[in-house]
């Protein structure tokens, strides 16, 4: 049981999903003007201009256009169905399970996407038959029958489904091996960005048996319970592997509040897509409001000659002794005042002036994060020790999750309520973005009140 | 320098120890730098437990 592992699945899930968004993107869009399957249509459409209704022509032209829909669904389903065995390969791993070495081959979702192809082809055919060339290639703001949409729209469904069932096929194959008596769940993950839809926010972090299906409330969908995705078409969300006992943890609640931010700052707004999370579980919340506020206070005004809050957090969490992050703790230190020790194993150098101009980033950091936790007076954390004596740093982690502190851990672990006004930032608070080591549940925690 | 006690969850005994000015922070330096107090600050400071071998994507 670990909030670790969880989080390590949940990202593994992330991956697919990014993976699933650039095949996506291979395809054609309206942003991907570019993509196989639309240039490939954009040829053969210029190809038939004038002869659209010579069953020749035609016929050679469909050719060509299925050996390219061909090859871009071959190749394309091949790194779905990687993808899924890949997310199914790490997390055993992360799990501890047997590795499953089958390897899962989406010949059935080849032939399911050529068939969409097959079925649009003939249809074409017996249009030429009937000699309307306007009905194949449309005219003047009409696209006509022979349209990339349906065979780009159905090769995104194909593409979800390999790469779900590569995933299905390695979970399975690995617990038949470990003849599991553990308890195991599928919890559904959803891309959050601008595009996810409201039927995928509602169902991010819902977490249901091995067998048991997906219940489905939001739009599109396509029925409104699934065991599996695509859930509508061009669907990223997979579903990652959970064990039992944290399938309500802390992590699952986050996802689940990340969306219903979403969803509510949609409603509100009435702008889809303007507030999307950074990841599964970290919220921008507060980017716009500190953003907005930045730009009138008199403390931001000096941030273009420092570095900027995103820049700091980000060496922060994925590496505490870059030089980035030795400027952000010279500058907290300076700007609010607190004791504690600046860590500098690398020895980085400053000059007053670079730490000056971070001053207001970090001004900036802290009032986003007080704003948000307005209201509270304490929160319960937890910070792992590995010796008897310890100096706290002018800026440390601290986290929420007993079981990441204890990771940290070889003497003890602390546990103490900590005034807000200690709060720097946190994880899921104003412009927090997690860094390599995924979800720690962290609080940046000074040692003691800004003076 | 201030120092202050704690307990930790497990019952053990916690010392901290705040540095007040220059010559506390070059003292507890030399500490850490021996090895002798636990003087991490960030997470992020030890990547060992947490990564999980894989290569970050080069997707987003």
């Amino acid at each position: 049981m670990s909030a670790g592992e969880h989080a390590r699945a949940v990202r593994q899930a992330e991956r697919t999903e990014r993976e699933l968004k650039l095949l996506f993107a291979r395809l054609g869009s309206k942003q991907h003007p570019r993509g196989r399957i639309l240039t490939a249509y954009r040829v053969a459409r210029r190809a038939l201009r004038g002869d659209a209704t010579d069953l020749g022509v035609l016929g050679q032209v469909l050719a060509e256009l299925r050996m390219a829909v061909q090859e871009t669904a071959y190749s394309s389903l091949s790194t779905a169905g990687q993808a899924g065995m890949a997310q199914a390969r790490t997390i055993t791993g992360i799990y501890g399970l047997p590795t499953p070495t089958q390897i899962y081959t989406p010949a059935t979702e080849y032939d399911a996407w050529m068939a969409a192809y097959d079925a649009q082809a003939a249809q074409l055919r017996a249009l030429a038959v009937a000699g309307d060339e306007s009905a194949i290639l449309g005219d003047d703001g009409r696209v006509g029958a022979m349209s990339p949409a349906p065979i780009i729209r159905e090769g995104a469904r194909w593409l979800t489904i390999a790469a779900a069932a590569g995933m299905s096929y390695g979970i399975d194959a690995s617990l038949n091996r470990a003849r599991a008596r553990e308890e195991w769940q599928r919890q559904a993950v959803a891309a959050i960005d601008g595009r996810t839809t409201d039927c995928c926010l509602r169902v991010h972090g819902q977490t249901v048996g091995m067998k048991e299906s997906f219940s489905l409330s939001g739009t599109p969908r396509f029925a409104d319970k699934m065991k599996d995705s695509p859930f509508h078409y061009y669907c990223r969300t997979v579903w990652t592997l959970v064990r039992a006992e944290d399938a309500k943890d802390r992590l699952t609640q986050q996802m689940q509040e990340a969306a219903s931010y979403e969803l509510e700052q949609r409603a509100l707004t009435g702008k889809p897509g303007a507030f999307g999370p950074a990841s599964a579980t970290s919220r921008r919340t507060g980017v716009q409001v500190a953003r907005k506020r930045s730009a009138s206070s008199k403390t931001s005004s000096a941030v273009p000659n420092g570095e900027h809050p995103d820049a700091l957090l980000k060496s922060w969490v994925n590496g505490a002794h870059r030089k980035k992050s030795v400027l952000l703790k010279r500058a907290v230190k300076e700007e609010l005042g607190v004791r504690g020790l600046v860590m500098n194993r690398n020895k980085y150098t400053h000059t007053a002036a670079e730490i000056n101009a971070s001053r207001a980033s970090v001004r900036s950091m802290y009032d986003a994060t007080q704003a948000s936790l307005k209201g509270k007076k304490t929160i319960t954390l937890y910070r792992g020790v590995k010796s008897e004596i310890r100096s706290p740093g002018v800026v440390e982690s601290w986290t929420t999750d007993l079981k990441t502190a204890r990771k940290f851990n070889g003497h003890d672990v602390m546990r103490m309520e900590i005034p807000v006004d200690r709060i720097f930032m946190y994880s899921g608070g104003p412009g927090w973005a997690n860094g390599r080591y995924g979800e720690q549940f962290e609080y940046m925690v000074l040692p003691e009140a800004p003076q | 320098m201030i120092i202050r006690e704690q307990i930790g969850i497990d019952g053990k005994r916690i010392v901290e120890m705040i540095p007040e000015n220059e010559e506390d922070e070059r003292t507890l330096e030399q500490m850490a730098a021996a090895g002798a107090i636990d003087a991490r600050d960030g997470f992020s400071e030890e990547p060992e437990l947490w990564d999980d071998g894989e290569p970050d994507s080069a997707g987003e």
